[in-house]
């Protein structure tokens, strides 16, 4: 007979977002509803017929971590660690206290080192050199290599680059890898720096929002490419017990699947997003009633929001209308790797605050997404469990299953 | 503890080396040692010699697809293998949500990036091919063959570089050990550009090595080939600071205590004869410390067929099997990476644990 999987809980978290750096600041803009949406900093966008993202500003890597990054180190890399960072801090650990090999690193990103190859690109077509070692510096493992050379960890050390869902797979494999014993402590999440590359790929989607990001509004047109880190503290809730952690949330259920179509367009039905909702809740072993909110992908792209919506129906029928879903993308932009990672933070601060973030810059309601997008207001309600949705390109479907710990509101 | 219900079967593989395509020729070309070093071909042959796979003909070996001519030379390798791999073990996908893929890829799409990122800077970037951008994500090759196969289960990307075969084989493993699935596959690519050829300082190679992956009950029950168990892993991340040797040798006995197996049980060893930067003969000192006093044979073959970056710890697991074809009982597979991580891999004859 099989025993009863380790339970596995989200002990500290760590953001660098466009929101603000830190839980603090994160969750205090995102229930006030805060847009972080503006002129694009990181590069010339006078060829564009789109000029605003969602970027972080004055980011400070030495202030938060307390020494400057290593020669060469990427932004990617350098808000991971510095969320890596923070989310240690806030769990109540101390690097030093912990036997190396027993703690992972598990991240996720979308195009990895991304701005080293831009900067190399264009040292390229001025005939410059930009960056003299920028294939030692670009490739995607560095990023979990910088957090694991940069406190010393030498437990596993993965990335997982699934695009915009990377940042839930990153975290379902740290489960795996506490409940399976290989690690006692994982950090765990997503990052990824302003990329001209997405900019440039979504635009010529016709996949860029002009002003705002409304996901779920009749006049959705598109997503705000975004930048940021969300790291989550993971491992078992007897450890966390042991060492007098709170803890903000438990990890009890993932869904992971592929659509197996198209690389950039989800398929109509909602099929391959469903049944990664209905994995995850068989994972947990959840009914439909237990779920009081979705942290939807909700990129704000007529097709996307079309399809999370019908694939919401499809797994709750009739509850489906009296389920709170919001898109924190209207407020973030869409972080990339980052996002589900930033979202599945959002997730846990919503359980173990009592609160549901608001999808803002909703004005107009959709005919076909008909669903409670909780528009424009967040909202204070006790919540038991929650999913985490995201899709990415490569038809690749995600959801994560979390819930309240004891003495949650 | 592991239980019979958590035995993994490799019950399919498909293998494009700079030998050729197929597993026979580059067991053929492994066995005689044969280099297998030369140019890129086309307009592109004098940025220097690599291995280049230059009997693969897509028409041939994959199913039709209009979506193939958006294919990079990363994703059109894997295809091939995996198209190779999934003949191999006769398993027919049609109906089933659950089987999946898990591919380890980092180097192979960085020539699809640069190529779109360099268009819109040269045209402009309205006239940056929308088709093009696809191939920009890390994970699109694994999202390709999910499309081109109708892989509907897990579709995961790993992308820790020359580890990332061995990675995705244990993350496909563990996969299988929870019972989300019967079987799926698992493996890594890469191919060759100019662009990576002249800035590497080694001399390169492409490939791509596929395996089906299968838990040991369902491959007995549909009576499949077994060429090998998946009987142990183990893996460190080597942060610098600390003391590298030790925590290999510690992530070798990690699977080896994983497998039940003692040094004087490995009967040979595949390894990746390559160090983490800044750390020359690492490979070596760890095996030779953590095999304390055994000899088994240890085979590398990068110098026949250059450096296959993300390919070349699934190629090793082909090297492996290859290896038990030919009658030995358990293998090491070693493989670290340039960037400090190091994996180990014990693969056993499949009867062995049956």
């Amino acid at each position: 007979m099989a025993s009863k999987p380790r339970r596995v809980v989200i002990s500290g978290v760590g953001l660098v977002t466009p929101l603000g750096v830190g839980r603090q600041a994160f969750w205090t803009q995102l229930l006030a509803g805060v847009c972080a949406a503006d002129q694009v900093q990181a590069f010339d966008t006078a060829g564009y017929r789109v000029h605003r993202g969602c970027e972080v500003r004055d980011f400070d890597f030495s202030g938060l971590v307390g020494r400057p990054p290593t020669p060469g180190m990427g932004r990617a890399a350098q808000f991971a660690v510095a969320a890596a960072s923070l989310a240690l801090a806030d769990g109540g650990v101390e690097p030093d206290s912990i036997d190396p090999r027993r703690i992972g690193v598990c991240v996720g990103t979308t195009c990895g080192e991304i701005q080293i190859l831009e900067a190399h690109d264009s040292a390229t077509m001025a005939g410059t050199v930009a960056h003299d070692g920028w294939l030692s510096h670009h490739p995607a493992c560095v990023i979990p290599a910088s957090i694991g050379h940069w406190f010393g960890f030498a437990g596993p050390n993965i990335i997982i680059p699934t695009a915009c869902a990377a940042g839930n797979f990153s975290i379902g494999y740290a489960i795996d890898l506490i409940r399976n014993g290989r690690a006692d402590l994982m950090l765990a999440g997503g990052t990824d720096p302003f990329s001209r590359v997405a900019f440039t790929g979504f635009a010529r989607l016709g996949s860029l929002a002009p002003r705002v990001c409304q996901p779920f509004d009749r006049n959705r047109r598109g997503i705000l490419v975004g930048e940021g880190a969300g790291i989550v503290l993971v491992e078992s809730l007897d450890r966390a017990q042991a060492r007098g952690a709170s803890g903000y949330a438990e990890l009890i259920g993932s869904g992971f699947t592929s659509d197996a179509r198209h690389m950039t367009t989800p398929n109509a039905d909602g099929d391959g997003i469903a049944r990664a909702m209905e994995i995850a809740l068989g994972s947990a072993d959840l009914g439909l009633a237990d779920v009081d909110y979705i942290c939807a992908h909700g990129t704000g792209t007529p097709i996307n929001d079309l399809v999370e919506t019908r694939a919401i129906k499809r797994v709750f029928g009739a509850r489906a209308p009296g389920i709170p879903i919001s898109s924190i993308k209207s407020m973030l932009g869409h972080t990339m790797g980052a996002a589900s990672a930033i979202e599945t933070i959002a997730c846990a601060l919503a359980l173990h605050e009592g609160a549901v973030p608001a999808t803002i810059n909703y004005e107009t309601p959709d005919p076909v997404c008909d669903l409670d997008y909780v528009p424009n207001e967040s909202r204070r309600r006790p919540l038991r469990v929650v999913l985490n949705n995201a899709l990415a390109f490569g038809g690749v479907n995600s959801c994560l299953a979390l819930a309240r710990l004891d003495g949650g509101p | 503890m592991k239980s019979r219900g958590d035995e993994v079967s490799i019950s399919g593989r498909g293998v494009l080396s700079p030998w050729g395509t197929g597993t026979a020729l580059f067991a053929d070309g492994l066995s005689a040692g044969t280099p297998a070093l030369g140019s890129l071909p086309g307009p592109e042959c004098a940025v220097g010699p690599c291995g280049a796979v230059t009997d693969f003909d897509p028409s041939i070996v994959l199913p039709k697809s209009r979506g193939l001519r958006e294919f990079d030379r990363t994703s059109l390798l894997l295809a091939g293998a995996t198209a190779l791999a999934l003949e191999d073990g006769g398993v027919v996908l049609d109906g089933r949500d659950d089987v999946g893929a898990v591919v380890g890829s980092t180097f192979g799409t960085i020539s699809s990036i640069m190529r779109f990122d360099l268009e819109a800077l040269r045209e402009g970037p309205l006239y940056a091919s929308p088709l093009a951008f696809p191939n920009t994500v890390l994970n699109a090759p694994t999202g390709r063959i999910a499309a081109l196969f109708g892989f509907r289960g897990v579709n995961a990307t790993i992308s820790t570089g020359e580890t990332s075969g061995l990675d995705a084989l244990v993350y496909g493993t563990e996969w299988l050990r929870a019972r989300r699935a019967p079987c799926l596959v698992a493996g890594s690519a890469f191919g060759l550009s100019s662009a990576l050829v002249r800035a590497f300082p080694d001399v390169l190679g492409e490939g791509a090595a596929v395996f089906l992956l299968e838990r040991a009950d369902a491959a007995r029950e549909r009576a499949a080939h077994e060429y090998a168990r998946v009987a142990g892993f183990g893996t460190a991340f080597l942060p610098r600071g600390l003391a590298a040797a030790p925590l290999a040798v510690g992530a070798i006995h990690e699977a080896l205590a994983s497998a039940s197996m003692t040094p004087a049980s490995i009967d040979a060893v595949v390894a990746g004869g390559r160090d983490p930067e800044g750390r020359p003969g690492l490979e070596e000192e760890a095996l030779r410390t953590a095999l304390d006093g055994a000899s088994p044979p240890i085979c590398t073959f990068r110098q026949w067929i250059g450096d296959t970056l993300d390919a070349s710890s699934g190629l090793e697991i082909a090297a492996a099997l290859c290896a038990l074809e030919r009658g030995a009982r358990s293998v090491l597979v070693s493989a670290f990476s340039r960037s400090g991580q190091s994996s180990f891999v014990v693969l056993t004859a499949a009867e062995r644990t049956a």
